[in-house]
C-alpha cells in the first residue's frame, strides 16, 4: 500500500514549536534537570538512530554512538549558545561521531575482508545467492555505493528535510561542497532507481 | 522582473536550479530560491526530467521502512562474512571455524539464526547474571561475608555450581526434571536473563561428576547453555 504523501508535506523536525521545546529542554538539562534531559533523549533517539545508521551502515554500535552523542549534549548543554537550531547542534555532534565510526568500520572491513563490491551486491554472479537485487534492497545497494559524506547529505536532505545551509553547518563544510556531494549521490541513486524500474 | 529572468535562462542559472532541486523537493528552500527553481523548470526540460526522477526517488526513499533497511544491511554484513569463508560449508559450519563463534563454548546445531541472535544477547549478560543484586547486597553483608565459616563454604560451593540457560522457557516441572536428572537442585534463578544456578550433588561431589553433569545437560535439547559458574563470575 502507498504511504500517503502527507509525510512529505510537513517538516516534522523543524517546526518553531519543536525548536522552542528543544531549546527549553537543553537549558533545563544545562541546569542539571535529568528528567528534561531524558525527554530530549527520547525525542532524539529515533531520529539519531536513523541518522547514524544511514551514515555508518552498521547496526551494531548505534546505541553506543547515540549515548556518546547525548553524553556530549548533557555535558555541554550549558555551552549551547542558541544561535543554531538545537537539531543542528545535536546532529552535528552525531555526524562527527558516526563518521568516525563509519571510517573505523570501513578500515576494519578493508583490512580483514577481501570482497568484490559488485559481486557482493549483484550476487547472481556468485550463484549462491538470490539472483537479483530485490525491490526493497535497491536503496541499500545504492547507499552502499556512496561515501559516508554523500550518504550523510542524502540522509539530511531526503530523510531529515534540512536545507543545504543547515547541512553545511552540521558537516562544517562549504555549502558548495554539500551541493557537490548531493550531485554525485543523486546520480548514483538515480542509476540504481532506474535500473530497478526497468526491471519491473 | 520575473519574466526577464526567465528569458535570461543560461547555463549558470540552469546549474543553480539543477543543484537546488533536492531542496526544492524537500521544501526547505526560502522564497527566493524556491522562485528561482520554480521559474527555471518552466522552461528547462532537462531540469524537469531530473525533478521528476528525483521526486520519485524521494518518495520511494521516504517509503522505505527503516527496520527493513536495517535488516538488509545486517544481512549484507552476514553475507559478506559467510562469503569470505567459502571453505566453511553448510554441513561443517557448526564446527565453529569462524573466530567470532569460538566465544560460545557449546554446539550450535539446533539453533536457528533467530535463536542464535537472541541467545547472543543474553549470553553477553551471562558472565554476570546476578551482578546487580550482588552488587547491591554486598556492601551490607561484607562484614558477615568475611567470617571463616562463610568464606570456606562459599569457596566449596562454587566448584559444583553450574549456570544453565534453558531453551524456549520450559515450565518449572520440566526444569525440575532436567535438574534432578543430574542430581542437581536450583539454588538461584532465574535471573532476569533466564539464567539458573544449579548445585550438582552436595559439597562432596567431585569435578568429574560435575563435568559429567554439564555434558549431560548440554546434550539435553532444552538446555542451550551449561557452564561451571566458577569460571564465569567471582562475585558470588
Ligand atoms: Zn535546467
Amino acid at each position: 500500500m502507498e504511504v500517503p504523501d502527507l509525510k512529505m508535506m510537513q517538516k516534522p523536525f523543524s517546526s518553531q514549536e519543536q525548536q522552542a521545546k528543544e531549546r527549553h529542554l537543553i537549558s533545563e538539562a544545562a541546569a542539571g534537570n535529568g528528567k528534561a534531559f531524558e525527554q530530549l533523549y527520547q525525542l532524539y533517539f529515533n531520529r539519531l538512530y536513523q541518522f547514524i545508521f544511514r551514515i555508518n551502515r552498521h547496526h551494531d554500535c548505534i546505541e553506543e554512538i547515540i549515548n556518546d552523542v547525548m553524553y556530549v549534549v548533557w555535558e555541554k548543554a550549558a555551552t549551547y549558545d542558541q544561535t543554531c537550531r538545537p537539531s543542528t547542534w545535536i546532529l552535528g555532534i552525531a555526524y562527527l561521531k558516526s563518521l568516525k565510526s563509519a571510517k573505523k568500520n570501513t578500515k576494519r572491513e578493508d583490512e580483514s575482508v577481501e570482497f568484490n563490491d559488485e559481486l557482493d551486491y549483484f550476487p547472481d554472479r556468485g550463484a549462491r545467492w538470490v539472483s537479483q537485487v530485490e525491490d526493497s534492497n535497491w536503496l541499500e545497494a545504492a547507499l552502499e555505493k556512496l561515501s559516508a559524506e554523500q550518504r550523510a547529505v542524502v540522509e539530511m536532505t531526503y530523510f531529515q528535510g534540512l536545507h543545504y545551509s543547515e547541512i553545511s553547518e552540521i558537516m562544517q563544510c562549504p555549502e558548495n561542497t554539500v551541493k557537490t556531494r548531493m550531485f554525485h549521490a543523486r546520480k548514483i541513486l538515480a542509476k540504481f532507481f532506474l535500473e530497478l524500474n526497468s526491471r519491473s | 522582473m520575473l519574466s526577464t529572468q526567465i528569458k535570461l535562462t543560461n547555463q549558470s542559472e540552469h546549474q543553480k536550479a539543477w543543484d537546488l532541486l533536492p531542496w526544492y523537493i524537500n521544501r526547505s528552500l526560502g522564497p527566493v530560491e524556491h522562485a528561482i527553481v520554480k521559474n527555471h523548470i518552466r522552461t528547462c526540460i532537462t531540469c524537469r526530467i531530473e525533478l521528476n526522477l528525483q521526486e520519485r526517488l524521494f518518495k520511494k526513499i521516504q517509503q522505505t521502512d527503516l527496520l527493513q533497511q536495517v535488516s538488509h544491511a545486517s544481512f549484507a554484513q552476514l553475507k559478506k562474512r559467510i562469503e569470505t569463508h567459502p571453505e566453511v560449508s553448510i554441513s561443517n559450519k557448526c564446527t565453529v571455524s569462524n573466530k567470532d563463534l569460538i566465544f560460545f563454548p557449546f554446539q550450535l546445531q539446533f539453533l536457528g539464526f533467530v535463536k542464535y541472535t537472541a541467545l547472543a544477547a543474553s549470553l553477553l549478560l551471562l558472565a554476570a547474571p546476578f551482578m546487580l543484586n550482588s552488587w547491591v547486597i554486598q556492601p551490607e553483608m561484607e562484614g558477615a561475608y568475611r567470617t571463616l565459616a562463610n568464606s570456606s563454604e562459599s569457596t566449596d560451593n562454587t566448584n559444583n555450581i553450574v549456570r544453565i540457560v534453558f531453551a524456549d522457557q520450559p515450565d518449572s516441572e520440566q526444569i525440575e526434571v532436567i535438574v534432578n536428572s543430574v542430581s542437581g537442585h536450583i539454588i538461584k534463578g532465574p535471573s532476569p536473563n533466564g539464567v539458573y544456578e544449579v548445585q550438582i550433588g552436595n559439597h562432596q561431589t567431585d569435578t568429574q561428576q560435575v563435568n559429567d553433569a554439564i555434558f549431560r545437560l548440554r546434550d539435553h535439547a532444552s538446555v542451550i547453555f551449561a557452564e561451571l559458574a566458577q569460571g564465569l563470575s567471582v562475585s558470588e
